[in-house]
């Protein structure tokens, strides 16, 4: 799954965490989230490519600990929250956003 | 003279957040409808432009009579119409409040707030929350003591400087009436702002019965300020760099700080020492 930022009108951070506006809602955001929409920038990017940059800024997870399902997890939370959109090209048919 | 008589209506004058506002009240009660908004808004007046109106400004139709026929075919037209006095002025304090707050949109920052300064300095503060956070009661009871600049309405300049907007306070006078009673903030023995506002201290609101009984006053990191604040800004959007803008305000102003209280007297000597510390 490959996925991009949506358009913020302002954001500001400080100490790792952040504040995004979009449309008329701002959102406080933790060190995770905030890591998350760092390494995506400007770009679309994979899932996988997010998964290595949490792993460089917060090192390896615990054993067991599925990083790809967890980051896939953390990426589709901000996707609810409307930060972020999947790639139309890795929509499922039918799907809309 | 702040109200011209022509054709059996009444025009009231007045600015809001800079903005000006003509009330044109007909009907045949008109002339008491404009006595009452001359007496509500009473630190809001002007003086009547001469000749032209203000392409700036805001024209509100006010229609007062005793027949509701009248009234029916006034609204139909798109005129805030009624035959009672008390709720026409309810209904046009958030009215006049709304129309301003949307033309002053592009040019200063308006948060949900009272705001009070004090008398000599201008040293502002400002008590910002959501609805039922006790704005209008700091304002009646703290604007005693300091100028009333607001009950609700902070609108900031991009130089912390306040837009005074002394408006009608709007208050329950009984659980079982759905209109609000508009104060005169003289009628509450409140005293008049300082001419030139500017913030030194911005609060958040938070009454509870359990807070402790001294106030206590928390830091609230930027991040979170900008969470707690933000829904409390009209058209927060319409400017550029919002967030920036509030953290601005909020560093320059020492940052957030989130007020715990259970009275509205309780927060007297806080603000004072705020006031007096940003003097």
């Amino acid at each position: 799954m490959r996925v991009r930022r949506v358009p913020f009108l302002d954001e500001y951070a400080e100490g790792g965490e952040s504040a995004v506006l979009v449309g008329d809602r701002v959102l406080v955001l933790s060190e995770l989230a905030t890591t998350i929409l760092a390494a995506i920038g400007d770009e679309t990017v994979s899932v996988d490519v997010v998964a290595a940059v949490l792993e460089e800024a917060f090192g390896a997870p615990p054993d067991g600990t599925d990083l790809p399902g967890a980051t896939a997890a953390a990426v589709q939370e901000l996707v609810a929250q409307g930060l972020l959109e999947i790639a139309a090209s890795d929509l499922e048919p039918g799907t809309a956003q | 003279m702040r109200q011209d008589i022509s054709g059996g209506s009444h025009t009231v004058h007045l600015t809001a957040l800079g903005v000006p506002v003509v009330v044109r009240a007909s009907g045949s009660r008109s002339s008491e409808l404009a006595q009452a908004l001359e007496v509500a808004w009473e630190w809001c007046l002007t003086d009547s432009p001469a000749g032209h109106s203000d392409p700036d400004g805001v024209v509100i139709e006010a229609f007062l009579d005793k027949d509701d026929e009248a009234v029916c075919t006034a609204r139909a037209a798109g005129v805030v119409a009624g035959t009672c006095l008390e709720e026409l002025m309810h209904w046009l304090t958030p009215l006049v409040t709304t129309r301003a707050i949307t033309m002053r949109a592009s040019s200063l920052l308006m948060m949900h707030a009272c705001v009070l300064s004090d008398p000599v300095s201008g040293a502002a503060v400002v008590l910002a929350g959501p609805s039922g956070a006790g704005k209008t009661t700091l304002a009646r009871t703290l604007g005693r003591s300091f100028g009333y600049v607001t009950d609700e309405c902070a609108a900031i300049r991009d130089d912390h400087g306040v837009v005074p907007f002394p408006k009608p306070l709007s208050l329950i006078t009984s659980a079982a009436s759905r209109v609000k009673d508009q104060a005169a903030p003289s009628s509450l023995g409140l005293a008049a702002p300082h001419h030139s506002p500017r913030v030194v201290s911005v609060l958040y609101l938070d009454r509870r019965a359990d807070a402790p009984s001294s106030p206590t006053l928390a830091p609230v990191r930027n991040v979170h300020a900008l969470g707690l604040l933000c829904p409390q800004v009209s058209f927060v959007g319409s400017r550029p760099r919002p967030l920036n803008r509030i953290v601005s305000l909020v560093d320059a102003a020492g940052g957030l700080r989130q007020v715990s209280y259970r009275e509205a007297a309780d927060l007297e000597p806080v603000v004072g020492k705020l006031m007096a510390e940003g003097s």
